[in-house]
């Protein structure tokens, strides 16, 4: 059985000692916020001990700390950081590194041994500071109320199968036996009548609301300019009138099925080996989309055909990057 | 006033009678939606946050996708510009909860006063809102604290009050007229002590986050240049959710969308202050680049600048941007430190 606050505990001392020593100028990890369980990301700085108090690690530590970094790059540019991260996160920002989007010799990395995540919502918010959180091998309790794994709202994590995560301080031991990648609900999906996953596929596409959210919560999807609807575009005062006339217009702002499905196939196929299926997408997701049912489909190919492993090591090569002539075709097939 | 009882099952039968579409939650939460409820179909019994979908309402009279013109150049060169028909065939939404009803109050202040906007006005003079009484609040509602309440009527033109097997029926507006004759004929009118007594059971306190809003919007613009704005805003990823599930949020984009090099439509979409382009300009200056100011916006706009100007707040206290927000920004909390309430 995991005890979360104790963990939690560990954790405040490692980063209290981090800050203290002056092993890092900033600390980006979770913290309680009022609404309890949930956390949010926060960044905390020598002398914040109210916030290092508030640190918090637990299976509701849903969202990624990568993401905040991402957001915050600009005013984070050469500082040195300490990051807790789970192991999904451990993955994204190996995808970062990969891609020279960050630095390791800026981060001092303090990675929390994930069992699990689940949704904060499905607890009532504990009363007192002092409630026991815990996991074990079926499922995650909040004083006494307890959910199995399985209800946790979280798929993703269940076929999780990720543990070589080498953080520089670790909190945690494994409390469960790490899953296999399923394709069960991409089997089932696949298994339909051509007609019929088109429909299924169509109503994931009309539900979209174009909100963004899954694209700006991803911890890996890290374009200035999105080629799909820029959020942000870079331009400069400098950039020439006919340069921005010409921008190209890839899909257009129209929400309904076709334009929708332009977005949501063009972010899973540029996605492939560079998802690390944390599953946040999916989860943020305002109305609903089984986001997972798109993405997985670049992710199997990948792992399939190619066997390669998104983010698995900060030192192996990007997967659209990387080319062999022996490379098997988008069939499987050798040369 | 206008108070009726009748049993549930009459409100079916007369909007069966009068073959208007009707719109209803269905469903709660990311898998709910507001959909049409077709011939026949059941009427939710009663509301909360267990009938309340992640989308608002505000879809049917202001979509996220509206055609305004469609344009084409014929082969000698003349162009043929087609306007839009906003008009819709006659919509009641039923049974939304008081958060999503006062949305509509809200949007109307801001599409119809002054210059009213010509789609919204064409879909709304074919649009009516049954409210209903709300019996259960999830742990993000606050309503009672933005001047609304479980049970109040703003935006509704009927209001229901489920009792038992029955609904207390209560008339607001005319604009139903033609149901509530249907309703009213031979029903039994409720006494005022009686119709007390029946919404005083709808009368509980939403306790999630203790302010007064209108205080607050006294002193919000002293929290103009507050450093906790950052504070506030250091995690926004700087999506969507919060505006777009939002029951009152109008913003929008206007954009040309060419089918071939002769034919094409301009559509108006959903668009948000939350969006760092939103406010961008051709020069490339941006007066909102930093996501600070744009949250700042947020929270201002729905409790300061809409209340001066209308008189009522802008948030309704659904407390869906604050239950779905990605990364657990809360705009009642925020609202509150920033005037200095907490």
């Amino acid at each position: 059985m995991r005890d979360y606050n104790s963990e939690s505990a560990a954790l405040r001392r490692i980063c209290s000692d981090l800050l203290e020593k002056g092993a890092v100028q900033y600390i980006v990890a979770w913290t309680e916020g009022e609404d309890r369980p949930r956390v949010r990301e926060t960044l905390i700085e020598k002398g914040r001990a109210d916030l290092v108090s508030r640190i918090v690690w637990s299976p509701f530590c849903t969202t990624s700390t990568i993401t905040y970094l991402k957001k915050n790059k600009a005013a984070l540019a050469g500082k040195k950081l300490g990051v807790v991260v789970k192991d999904c996160d451990f993955q994204a920002l190996n995808v970062l590194l990969q891609e020279h989007f960050l630095k390791r010799e800026d981060l001092v990395i303090i990675g929390a041994r994930c069992d699990g995540l689940a949704d904060a919502e499905l607890f009532p918010r504990p009363k007192g500071a002092d409630v026991p959180v815990t996991s074990d091998a079926t499922g995650v309790g909040v004083g006494h109320a307890s959910i199995r794994w399985e209800d946790s709202g979280f798929t993703t994590c269940l076929t999780c199968s990720y543990e070589h995560m080498k953080p520089d301080h670790v909190i945690g031991e494994y409390g469960r036996k790490k899953g296999k990648p399923d394709w069960k609900h991409l089997t089932r999906v696949l298994a339909l009548p051509p007609g019929k996953r088109r429909e299924h596929y169509a109503a994931l596409f009309d539900a979209c609301i174009r909100c963004y959210a899954c694209r700006e919560v991803c911890p890996v999807c890290a374009c200035v300019e999105c080629a799909i609807d820029p959020g942000e575009r870079a331009i400069t005062p400098r950039t020439p009138p006919g340069e921005k006339a010409c921008a190209p217009q890839w899909a257009s702002h129209e929400r309904h099925v076709s334009e929708n499905a332009v977005y949501l196939t063009t972010r899973a196929m540029h996605m492939a080996g560079r998802c690390v299926r944390c599953g946040w997408c999916e989860r943020s997701c305002p109305v609903g989309i089984a986001l997972m049912d798109i993405l997985d489909l670049s992710n199997d190919a990948v792992g399939r055909i190619y066997h390669y492993e998104a983010g698995k090591d900060p030192a192996d090569v990007p997967f659209l990057v990387s080319y062999a002539e022996t490379d098997p075709d988008d069939k499987g097939a050798s040369h | 006033m206008s108070v009726i009882r009748i049993p549930a099952a009459r409100m079916e039968k007369a909007l069966g009678e009068l073959g208007w579409r009707v719109m209803a939650p269905s469903g709660s939460g990311r898998r709910g939606k507001y959909i049409e409820v077709g011939a026949g179909g059941k009427l939710p019994l009663e509301c909360g946050d267990h009938t309340k979908p992640s989308a608002p309402p505000k879809g049917i009279v202001w979509p996220n996708n509206e055609v305004l013109l469609s344009y084409s150049l014929g082969l000698k060169g003349e162009i043929d510009v087609k306007g839009a028909d906003h008009s819709m065939g006659m919509t009641v939404l039923y049974g939304t909860p008081p958060c999503d009803s006062a949305s509509f109050r809200v949007l109307d202040a801001a599409l119809l006063k002054d210059m009213p906007e010509p789609g919204y006005a064409a879909k709304r003079e074919s649009f009516g809102v049954i409210g209903m009484a709300c019996s259960r609040q999830d742990r993000y509602c606050l309503c009672t604290s933005v001047g609304l309440s479980p049970h109040s009527t703003a935006g509704a033109d009927l209001m229901v009050y489920p009792d038992g097997d029955d609904l207390v029926v209560q008339k607001l507006t005319g604009r139903l007229d033609k149901l509530w004759a249907k309703l009213e004929h031979g029903a039994a009118r409720v006494p005022d002590d009686a119709f007390k007594a029946v919404a005083r059971k709808f009368d509980f306190k939403v306790e999630n986050f203790a302010f007064d809003a209108e205080k607050l919007a006294e002193t919000l613009r002293k929290g103009f240049d507050s450093p906790y704005l950052k504070e506030f805003s250091e995690r926004c990823v700087s999506c969507g959710i919060c505006t777009f599930l939002c029951p009152t949020c109008h913003c929008f984009d206007i954009a040309d969308s060419a089918a071939d090099e002769r034919n094409g439509r301009r559509v108006r979409t959903w668009d948000t202050c939350q969006f760092p382009e939103f406010t961008g300009e051709t020069s490339a200056h941006n007066p909102r680049r930093e996501r600070w100011a744009r949250q700042r916006q947020r929270v201002l706009h729905k409790f300061l600048y809409h209340f001066q100007n209308h008189g009522h707040m802008m948030c309704t206290g659904c407390g869906r941007c604050i239950r779905y927000c990605p990364v657990d920004i809360n705009i009642a909390e925020g609202a509150m430190k920033l005037g200095g309430m907490k």
